[in-house]
């Protein structure tokens, strides 16, 4: 193997790590809310990328999306969150499992009509200046755009970690998470807790969706394929588990950045699903066997 | 008694359908209720897996798409053969294919219930859709493969789909009244249960899948020799998985007559508001009334609209049954 080829790799490796700033927002925004309410959101993929398009939006209007997503995306999207719940979740939970894939998938399609009606079909980019510029470290290149992602995703699983330690609703939220009916008979207000995590998690898919702009192209459609990608982090990580998704994120964007030297970069996302297979079948509560739980 | 009066409207339905290219032989018409038919028949199928076993799979389109592509590379290597005998190939290929692949893929993925489960066969398909997006074995990539052959016109195939709808309900029909049909139903109510009773449970699921799977299958393989063009993305695409569940869910799941009108409804409000909304101007405005609709029908009525109905006849029966101090138990369940 060449010098150049170790270079290529190590490079890769290097930006996988990065990149997996961004899967773990998926993963997070998937497992609390299957934890909390257990439930497949299947719409989840569509809110990435409504929130791609938002800040897509006010990336035309001059809105870098750095600023746009903590002032205008983040609450915008817990506000989508609580509308959300209301309207499809709150009536749905207790119901059959099939009814409430299909109540989450009306969602989606939803979203991908009005998002066709405002901005058509065509591919849409979000590119700051910013986007094509890299640092140089002892040879590597790193792109900022991956740093930026990354510090993102810390930042979001600290604090995440801290709300969920260390405050009154964090701590109702795992309580919820471990069960429902003793959480409701301590005297916690159930449907409020179970408002706020999905709040949460829609907040999370927007801020994912908006990072993922300036990473790839935007297309209505491109929903169903986040949706994949994020079912198929969280199963890695375990269903549920919050933690899990660390390791899970970065083995598949590590996969995803090294995979496509040795077979064609699609085949890599099939890879990682029949990983996720495997892992469904072999260890169902995740790569390392944690137990499925919010801590 | 009432299943004669049963069999009469259904020959007189029949009969008429049969009929109905000869004096409407309109593209559109035609288009439609093939479309219709079709899809009655996948419902019907999936249905078998998860109305009736309790088994939703996500993945359901795996076998639709392997049917569609395995029927595209009979009819691409049989040109020189007649159109009907290479036809009929290709449709049996394609549902042996997708039976061959669902029995493979189910032994293991049987071990998960519930979510896990459908999130297993979610995983299959998409794997099956990256695999059919690379250039091997001449599949044409994910710029999709035409076929340049032969085929017979559209009241032809309104019959062929017509017969497989009226295949796959009567398969559904005899399954729901036999003792495998018990059997599927008591594995949704308790597997666990069931297995101790002596249901070997692994079975009968197998069975059920590979019955579908060949329905499935089938469905596709036709819809590739009617659309004479077969892509991953209308093969094995999410989308198709999801809204092949929503025609038996709208309509009723586990019933028989439930995915009949779920896909009549699907089918013809996606027509009509194509149609209304200009569907080539104002793309989206058609699929988000769609979208509305099926969402307020879920959110009123969970169980269906079928469902709903014979539930509350049920219901209706029962209150009359206590009024005349009938006993409640020989009530039979509506088809």
């Amino acid at each position: 193997m060449s010098q150049l080829e170790l270079d290529l790799i190590v490079q890769a490796i290097v930006c996988g790590l990065l990149l997996s700033g961004v899967y773990l927002l998926i993963a997070l925004s998937k497992s609390l809310v299957y934890s909390v309410i257990h439930m497949i959101n299947v719409a989840i993929g569509w809110f990435m990328m409504l929130g791609g398009y938002i800040a897509y939006f006010l990336y035309q209007w001059g809105v870098d999306p750095l600023i746009s997503t903590p002032l205008l995306i983040i609450p915008s999207f817990f506000w989508i969150g609580l509308i959300f719940y209301i309207c499809i979740i709150k009536p749905s939970i207790g119901k059959a499992f099939l009814p409430q894939i299909v109540m989450t998938f009306n969602v989606a399609l939803i979203i991908e009509a009005l998002a066709t009606l405002f901005w058509t079909a065509d591919y849409r980019v979000v590119s700051p200046p910013y986007t094509r510029k890299s640092l140089d470290l002892f040879g590597i290149k790193l792109p900022i755009l991956y740093i930026i992602i990354f510090i993102v995703g810390i930042t979001t699983i600290i604090s995440l970690h801290l709300f969920l330690t260390r405050t009154y609703m964090g701590c109702a939220i795992r309580c919820v998470a471990q069960n429902r009916e003793g959480a409701r008979i301590v005297g916690i207000k159930v449907e409020k807790v179970e408002m706020i995590a999905t709040s949460i998690s829609t907040t999370l898919a927007g801020m994912s969706g908006a990072l993922l702009a300036m990473l790839t192209a935007l297309t209505p459609n491109i929903g169903a394929a986040w949706t994949v990608l994020a079912i198929t982090i969280t199963i890695i990580g375990g269903l549920g588990n919050i933690y899990g998704a660390i390791p899970a994120s970065l083995i598949l964007a590590v996969m995803h950045t090294t995979l496509p030297f040795i077979i064609p970069a699609a085949l890599s996302h099939g890879i990682g699903v029949l990983l996720m297979i495997i892992i469904l079948l072999i260890r169902p509560s995740g790569i390392f066997g944690l137990k499925a739980r919010l801590m | 008694m009432k299943l004669r009066r049963l069999l009469a409207s259904a020959i007189f339905i029949l009969t008429f359908l049969y009929i109905f290219p000869l004096f409407m032989s309109e593209p559109i018409f035609l288009h439609t209720f093939f479309t219709l038919f079709i899809f009655a028949a996948i419902a019907q199928a999936f249905n078998l897996i998860a109305g009736y076993a309790g088994y939703l799979s996500l993945g359901h389109t795996v076998y639709y798409g392997l049917g569609m592509y395995v029927a595209a590379i009979v009819l691409k290597s049989m040109v020189q053969m007649d159109v009907y005998s290479s036809l009929m190939l290709a449709y049996l290929a394609g549902g042996i294919a997708a039976a061959i692949f669902g029995l493979v893929t189910s032994v293991p993925l049987f071990r998960l219930r519930g979510a896990t489960f459908a999130l297993g066969t979610l995983g299959i398909a998409e794997f099956m859709r990256v695999l059919f997006q690379q250039y091997w074995m001449g599949m044409g990539g994910s710029s999709g493969l035409f076929l340049h052959v032969s085929s017979p016109n559209k009241v032809i195939f309104y019959s062929i789909a017509l017969t497989l709808m009226l295949i796959s309900v009567l398969t559904a029909f005899f399954i729901r009244k036999s003792r495998f049909g018990l059997a599927l139903l008591s594995i949704r109510e308790d597997e666990d249960a069931a297995e101790v009773l002596g249901i070997k449970t692994l079975n009968e699921k197998l069975k059920a899948v590979a019955i579908s799977a060949f329905i499935t299958g089938v469905c596709g393989s036709v819809m590739a020799s009617y659309t004479l063009y077969v892509a991953p993305e209308i093969a094995f695409s999410l989308l198709i998985s999801l809204q092949m569940q929503f025609m038996p869910i709208i309509g009723g799941l586990g019933t028989i007559f439930g995915p009949i009108i779920g896909a009549m409804i699907l089918v013809v409000t996606d027509e009509i508001f194509t149609t209304i909304t200009k569907g080539a101007i104002y793309y989206g405005l058609g699929t988000l009334l769609y979208a509305s609709t099926m969402l307020l029908i879920m959110r009123f009525l969970p169980e269906g609209l079928w469902g709903a109905y014979s539930s509350r006849r049920r219901r209706a029966f029962l209150r009359a049954s206590k009024k005349f101090k009938l006993d409640a138990r020989h009530d039979r369940a509506c088809p």
